[in-house]
Order: C-alpha cells, then sequence, then structure tokens
C-alpha cells in the first residue's frame, strides 16, 4: 500500500503543463460553547446538580492545498480534558495528507478517522457508538478512498485504511454503573478502570487496525446508500512495567452492517478488551445501533 | 444563509457477554444564523434498563457555535 501511495504522489506532482496556482492556507476557527440542565438528576447528597457552563471547545482548523494535494491540520482545546485519560485540554483531532488522483482516488496519510459506518448522526452529545470509542475515533494511518460514477444514478464510494497505532484518545465514556455492570473489578492485576476501550487504557494498546468500508449510493433524488464495513486489529497487553507482552486479547472487532440514510447495525466480536484478560471467557458478539431522523429547513433558493 | 434542522437520534447496545443493555435518545433543534453563528437545544435521555437502582441520565443543554 505504501508503494501505490507513493507513486500515486509522484504521479500526481509530475509534468506540469501550465504554471500551478500558488498554495493556499485557510484557516478556520470554530467556538463551541455549553449550558447543561440536569433534569430529574441527583447527586450522591440527593440534590439536584446545578446548571452549568463552559466553553466545551475551541476548534482552530488549518486546510492547505497546493495542487492536488491538501493538508489538514486541527487543534482542539478546552477548558478541562475532554475525558479523564485524555493527557491534556489540548490535543490534534486530526492531522493529514490528502492526495487526489485524476481517477478520483485520494490518498491520505496521518492522524485519520477510522471509518465505520455512519461517521456522524449531528447530534451534539455523542451516541452510544461514540461514547464507546467507535465514533470520531481518529488514529495514525494510511486510507484510499474513492467515489466514482460507475452509473447514472450509481457512486462507487468507498475506504480501506490501515492503522498502525492508536493515537490514545477517543470518545470513550463509561460512567460507573456501566463499568460495573460489565465487570470492572478494582484491584485486579493490570486493571485501570477503563475496560472497554484500548485508547482509553494506558495498559493496551491498539495496533494493526485494518478498516474496510463500502458505501455506494444509489439513486438521484432518492438516495439509497448501504454501507458495509469491516474493522480488525490486533490489542496488546503490558503485563509488568517495561514489559509489552504481545497478547491477543480478543478485540478483533468486527463491523458489518447497514446505512440506509439514517440506520446502522453494528455487530462487534471481542468488543470489551476485559474478556481475555480476566479470563472470563470467550469474546462474544454485542451489537450496537443507531437510528435518527433529520428535517432540514432552508429559505427556498438557498444552497446550505 | 439560515437554516433550520429538527433531527432524532437514538443508539443503543447490547452487550454479548454481560446482561447488559444501554440507550441513548437525543433530539434535537439546531438553528444557523446568516452569519456564523448557530445554536443547537438538544435533550439527552441515556438509560441502561438492565442495570438496577441506575437512574435515568436526563440533560437538556444549548450549545452556541461561532465558525470563522
Amino acid at each position: 500500500m505504501l508503494a501505490s501511495w507513493l507513486l500515486a504522489v509522484a504521479l500526481a506532482f509530475a509534468s506540469p503543463d501550465e504554471a500551478p496556482p500558488p498554495p493556499t492556507l485557510t484557516p478556520h476557527l470554530v467556538l463551541m460553547t455549553r449550558q447543561t440542565f440536569p433534569v430529574g438528576e441527583k447527586d450522591a447528597d440527593g440534590k439536584r446538580p446545578r446548571p452549568s457552563a463552559e466553553i466545551y471547545n475551541a476548534r482552530v482548523r488549518l486546510e492547505g492545498a497546493w495542487r492536488v494535494a491538501r493538508a489538514v491540520l486541527e487543534v482542539r482545546l478546552r477548558q478541562t480534558p475532554l475525558r479523564t485519560f485524555s493527557p491534556s485540554n489540548v490535543w490534534l483531532q486530526q492531522a493529514y495528507v490528502d492526495v487526489a488522483t485524476s481517477e478520483g482516488l485520494h490518498w491520505q496519510a496521518g492522524l485519520l478517522y477510522e471509518r465505520i459506518g455512519v461517521e456522524w448522526d449531528d447530534s451534539w452529545f455523542g451516541n452510544v457508538g461514540y461514547l464507546d470509542g467507535l465514533k470520531l475515533n481518529p488514529d495514525l494511518g494510511v486510507s484510499n478512498a474513492g467515489d466514482l460514477p460507475v452509473a447514472p444514478t450509481v457512486r462507487l464510494r468507498w475506504e480501506a485504511q490501515y492503522f498502525l497505532q492508536e493515537d490514545g484518545l477517543n470518545g470513550f465514556y463509561a460512567p460507573e454503573a456501566k463499568r460495573v455492570a460489565l465487570g470492572d473489578t478494582p484491584g485486579v492485576v493490570g486493571w485501570d478502570g477503563y475496560t472497554l476501550d484500548p485508547d482509553s487504557s494506558p495498559l493496551h494498546s491498539e495496533r494493526s487496525a485494518v478498516v474496510l468500508h463500502l458505501h455506494p449510493a444509489f439513486g438521484r433524488e432518492l438516495t439509497i446508500s448501504p454501507d458495509f464495513a469491516f474493522r480488525q486489529s490486533d490489542i496488546l497487553y503490558e503485563v509488568s512495567r517495561g514489559a509489552t507482552v504481545e497478547h491477543r486479547v480478543g478485540h478483533r472487532t468486527i463491523a458489518s452492517g447497514g446505512v440506509v440514510l439514517e440506520h446502522e447495525g453494528l455487530r462487534l466480536l471481542g468488543e470489551g478488551i476485559w474478556e481475555r484478560v480476566t479470563g472470563l471467557g470467550d469474546p462474544r458478539w454485542s451489537v450496537h445501533w443507531m437510528t435518527g431522523a433529520r428535517y432540514t429547513w432552508t429559505r427556498p433558493g438557498d444552497p446550505i | 444563509m439560515p437554516w433550520v434542522q429538527l433531527r432524532a437520534n437514538a443508539s443503543g447496545v447490547r452487550w454479548g457477554t454481560q446482561d447488559l443493555e444501554e440507550y441513548l435518545v437525543s433530539p434535537a433543534i439546531q438553528v444557523a444564523l446568516a452569519g456564523p453563528v448557530d445554536f443547537t437545544a438538544e435533550y439527552t435521555r441515556w438509560w441502561m434498563p438492565r442495570v438496577q437502582d441506575t437512574p435515568f441520565v436526563d440533560r437538556f443543554e444549548t450549545v452556541f457555535t461561532a465558525t470563522f
């Protein structure tokens, strides 16, 4: 894959027949503020939590373009770290280079989102998949993406990705009740309190993730997009200080499912990295789903 | 350009090894003005029906986003 990528880059920059346009650099700034009003919640003292306000995040995104190449760098910062396992309240969300070929292919390398199913449902708070570390999860890797018309009403779209290493950060979040229900037992050797996702665990690292994602589109005014994805990775478990043991703990995640506009089903084998580590048994299938509907109004004649 | 979006999302998971299910619903309205600002009002309910003594987590949140 690397050789193909280098060849594509070389061809994309070769034989300039005319003076190329100058490089461009476009900055974007996004600022999100959040106000929270708990409804019916009570804390340990039986009191209702107070409303809160915060700068949820500020995003600085730089987009550079030169001929067929594009570079994206997005830095995010918050008042507080995103999650308890976040190393800092400032982090790289995305950082990659994208080279487009004349055939309509895109070759990308860097800190990229893994693509399984619906990338995001446009909700603000998030969905269960995101809170389990499955959505908007950037890792270090390379990607080939395409969007090719193969018939007047059919487009073939795909991503083929390989991730060398997880970056230790995603949206994984599990309240205590969930961790307890899944068998989080403080005191077990190697336990760190984050038991479901390798990005959140300092004792686990995820490597060699392969993602194959096919999502063709059929139709023009009414578009139906079935979506199929497969993902597999290896988890390394550090059993003692300084010694990383190649211990496959059953996080071979297989995600397959459909997205038809607003619906998705994911089946995951081995989700829950505690299974092999604690000897609780063989990994089993878990099922994620996500569905949604939306209606967008725009003034007649306005693009959105 | 101004636009208004109504949306309702639901998601869930059933874990294969433990008797645990988890659901999250989040209806929302998002209003974008002609300028760089948009506003979202989102209600979220998150619950685990098979976990005893686990309350619903209900929140109403508003988010202002400015994009330049």
